[in-house]
């Protein structure tokens, strides 16, 4: 079919070939080994280095430091070696590849940009700050995670400043700076009145968890931004500075027509225990969307003993969805079951009975089965017996 | 009547030819194609602050929905190991198919769950819930007990109840890695507007829950039967589907994990009970949809490995599973058929859908010929004992070397192999030829033959008994 010469030729051709990649395979091995063994070799030999660190280094390159540094060395340790490989370098050459010149690749980026802020190069949030702005996510990424492990307030004022600017990921910015743990508040204030609602949104984010009070007259104005998502963040941010005199605010908010912004109202609420809250989220269990009933549903289950009343008069509600939500929310805090152990002791107490009636049909049976489950078999035929009707419309709903 | 003879085997021998070169060609372009997407990758994982990731208050939550049917055996390791999740926020919604087994019973128990009632809204069509439990020892937990109604009726279920915007898929007799979740929505969240959707690949081993090592290292399992299908794995998840992803035609988010965002499940009315299974022919239809709409979308797979299932430790076993494989890929190519060579389809109708058709549907047809070839070729006389060994060498070789590559890019990627390990899968492939490719010819031929008769069933295979982690 075709010559014996070519299929031998063939035959060696694919023979060598496996060899290669076979070859190739166990020296890619073996490199990795060699490299991850010399880098943990230095890095423990570098850790139990006394003082005088400095005058023992052995010489690497940046990305024999960059290995290093990934196999967790000392701060001290770390800032000494940058400075050695920054002395060999030299400065400049680190600085125009940290900035991102073109002829160095995303590794020599990066490598430079690892070095000249472990070496603390004057300049390094300037580079970090264009290193962010890089279009390339890697070195973006690398420039954040420094930026975080600084933790100073420069590297806050940077990392705000690329909030501002909308550049790379702010979800990712808005992460390392809740991070950090240098004073990042005051930082955050021209944010608010940003124009971009989404450097707003992040902001009051930020405000939230920063517990930025000194930011709250400006979180309260923009629970009344025209932009939803801003609304939903300051919302939030109230309810976890947790100020009671913002209590108005955040009970405004369960009435907005976005349901974004009630399920974050809804949220926010369960911090503030007060009747008039506990009221107010008790009218978003009849909401018409149910990812709003299930906050409010849960922010009341939080609120404890606080929501029984309210939840209580929903039961009577003509709407089923309400009623079950507020039956799930009394089963959850314990009220059900405080109820039933009450009607068992007083079973001619006839508004009580009505009232678990009420309860036990607005249950529907899965939480029904649920409640009588967990009683004691005596007081299951108790039970039956005073809430025959009950059980029985219960039972039928199962069916 | 030997001139005839000589001249079909000829043509035969080319045809068989031509089949192989083709392959090997798609293979080698896949495998630079993988090599390229695998570094860049790489590179982004070891730049990344998985710290501040991990902690951060502002990741996308996720709904991990888990159908189990009858595994009893092994879904309290899978479940404990999607609890040990390193992920900020997220829950587990597990659906019990209508198990025969312990299953229910297994999750009531170790997780203490309490039924609870909440209404829901059947956005996608599913069974109806029969009762829904949350487990008192982690809130995160969600038990959904209903009736069989099969894989994609069970996601469908999840769905319906699953609170948060993406929604990952997984199988319930998977353990997973601590960091799964994180190194999959890494990559949604960096660009959550097309990124829609996120895979990765799955280890194979006897006892999934004593896989990975202290050191991170995975261990391979000394069955040589789970050892090759490891390595086959290897070729189709690190190499195949790093390739699509590069050229943004994934052919298949795998079931034991799919991260979509659910927005656009629901969109396209959840998954199909259609299929014998639902994550090939889903992954079809969001391309159908993206690409019709002419809307921006990627699919993107992962290097790494995010956990370790358990494999049929039979061939028979073996046989059946993979019958199941060629056949719900011949379902779902016949179903989207519209899509070969289209360009409106841009690179899944030109590369993708050509690839499997090639590759995959056609692979038991040729590979037939191919044995036809040598034995006839053999016992007339025309080939001769040396070109027998010749061609034997060759073929061995040759697939040898694709898998050698496969290696290669999961040992540049991230370091998953012992130094003994890694020369026992070395040592294997020379003789997948001879001992794994026979197994997977005849499945694929049952395959092709059961999708012919138009069977749909799912022939899972019995689970060994294993500790929990």
């Amino acid at each position: 079919m075709i010559s014996a010469a070519h299929l031998t030729v063939v035959m060696w051709t694919v023979i060598g070939a496996w060899a290669l990649t076979t070859a190739l395979v166990m020296i890619e091995f073996e490199l990795r080994v060699k490299r991850n063994a010399r880098a943990s070799d230095l890095a423990e030999q570098l850790k139990s280095t006394g003082r005088g660190a400095q005058t023992e280094l052995p010489e690497m390159t940046r990305s024999e430091f960059q290995a290093l540094s990934h196999a967790g060395l000392p701060a001290r340790v770390e800032t000494a070696l940058a400075k050695q490989v920054r002395s060999h370098d030299g400065d400049n050459l680190l600085l125009t590849l940290a900035n991102g010149a073109r002829h160095g690749s995303i590794e020599d980026r990066i490598e430079a940009l690892h070095v000249v802020t472990s070496g603390r190069h004057p300049e390094m949030y300037a580079a970090l700050g264009a290193a962010l702005r890089a279009p390339e996510p890697e070195v973006a990424a690398m420039a954040l995670r420094l930026l975080k492990e600084l933790n100073d307030e420069a590297a806050v004022a940077v990392l705000v400043d690329a909030l501002a600017a909308g550049v790379y990921l702010p979800s990712r910015i808005a992460a390392a700076v809740d991070r950090m743990t240098v004073e990042r508040a005051s930082y955050l204030g021209p944010l608010l009145q940003h124009e971009s609602q989404t450097v707003r949104f992040w902001a009051l984010l930020l405000c939230g968890r920063t517990g930025a009070s000194q930011w709250a007259a400006d979180v309260r104005r923009l629970v009344t931004d025209p932009a939803p998502q801003v609304r939903r963040a300051a919302v939030e941010a109230l309810g976890r500075l947790g100020n009671p005199e913002d209590h108005s605010h955040v009970l405004a908010c369960l009435a907005d027509s976005q349901p974004m912004v009630r399920v974050h109202a809804a949220r926010a609420a369960g911090s503030f225990a007060l009747d008039t809250m506990a009221t107010g989220l008790a009218r978003l269990l009849s909401d018409r969307e149910w990812i709003v009933r299930a906050a409010a549903r849960d922010s009341l289950c939080r609120m404890g003993e606080v929501a029984t009343a309210a939840v209580t008069r929903v039961l009577w509600e003509g709407d089923p969805f309400a009623a079950n939500n507020a039956a799930e929310v009394l089963f959850q805090t314990g009220a059900t079951a405080t109820l039933i152990a009450r009607l068992l002791a007083e079973p001619d107490d006839m508004e009580l009975r009505r009232l678990v009636e009420r309860l036990m049909t607005a249950s529907g049976p899965q939480i029904a089965r649920a409640v009588y489950d967990q009683l004691e078999p005596d007081h299951q035929t108790e039970l039956e017996r005073v809430l025959t009707d009950a059980l029985a419309v219960v039972r039928k709903r199962a069916r | 009547m030997t001139a005839i003879l000589t001249t079909i085997l000829w043509w035969a021998y080319m045809a068989a030819l031509v089949y192989l070169l083709t392959v090997a060609t798609m293979y080698l372009l896949m495998a630079g194609s993988a090599a390229l997407e695998g570094r860049i990758r790489a590179r982004q994982s070891r730049n990344e602050d998985f710290d501040t990731l991990r902690e951060s208050p502002f990741t996308i939550p996720v709904s991990i929905i888990a159908p189990a049917y009858n595994e009893a055996v092994c879904i309290v390791s899978a479940v404990n190991s999607l609890l040990a999740l390193r992920y900020p926020e997220y829950e587990v919604i597990v659906v019990n198919d209508g198990s025969s087994d312990t299953t229910l019973d297994t999750l009531i128990t170790t997780y203490e769950l309490k039924p609870i009632g909440t209404f829901y809204k059947r956005t996608l069509s599913a069974t109806p819930i029969r009762q829904l439990y949350r487990s008192d020892r982690d809130p995160r937990l969600l038990v959904i007990d209903k009736p069989n109604g099969g894989k994609a009726d069970s996601l469908n279920c999840g769905i319906n109840l699953a609170r948060y915007r993406y929604i990952c898929c997984v199988d319930g007799d998977t353990v997973f890695f601590p960091d799964a979740l994180l190194n999959g929505m890494r990559l949604a969240m960096q660009n959550p507007a097309e990124v829609i959707g996120v895979t990765s690949q799955v280890a194979i081993s006897g006892r999934p829950e004593h896989a990975r090592q202290r050191d991170g290292l995975v261990r391979v399992d000394r069955n040589p039967l789970i050892a090759y299908q490891w390595l086959d794995y290897l070729r189709s998840f690190g190499t195949a589907r790093l390739a699509w992803s590069r050229g943004n035609y994934m052919l298949c988010a795998i079931g034991a994990f799919m991260i979509w965002r659910k927005d656009i499940v629901l969109e396209l009315g959840g998954m199909s009970s259609e299929f014998t299974c639902e994550d090939i022919e889903f992954t079809f239809r969001v391309h159908e949809y993206f690409r019709t709409k002419k809307l921006p979308y990627s699919i993107l797979s992962l290097p790494d490995i995010v956990g370790v299932t358990e494999g049929p430790n039979s061939v028979s076993r073996l046989i059946s599973q993979r019958a199941r494989w060629q056949r719900v890929i011949s379902e779902t190519v016949w179903h989207y058929r519209h899509m070969f060579g289209n360009p409106r389809f841009g690179t899944v109708g030109c590369l993708g859908v050509p690839y499997y058709i090639v590759g995959e549907i056609l692979a038991p047809i040729f590979q037939a010929l191919s044995v036809l070839v040598i034995v006839l070729g053999a016992l007339t006389g025309l080939l001769g004992g040396r070109e027998l060994v010749q061609a034997l060498l060759i073929l061995g070789c040759g697939s040898a070397l694709l898998t050698n590559l496969a290696l290669l890019l999961q040992e540049r990627h991230s370091r998953t192999f012992s130094g003994s390990d890694l020369v026992y899968m070395l040592l294997l492939t020379p003789l997948e030829l001879f001992f794994y490719r026979p197994v997977l010819f005849l499945a694929q031929f049952k395959g092709m033959l059961e999708f012919m008769r138009g069977e749909r069933g799912w022939n899972k295979f019995a689970r060994n008994e294993r500790p929990a982690v």
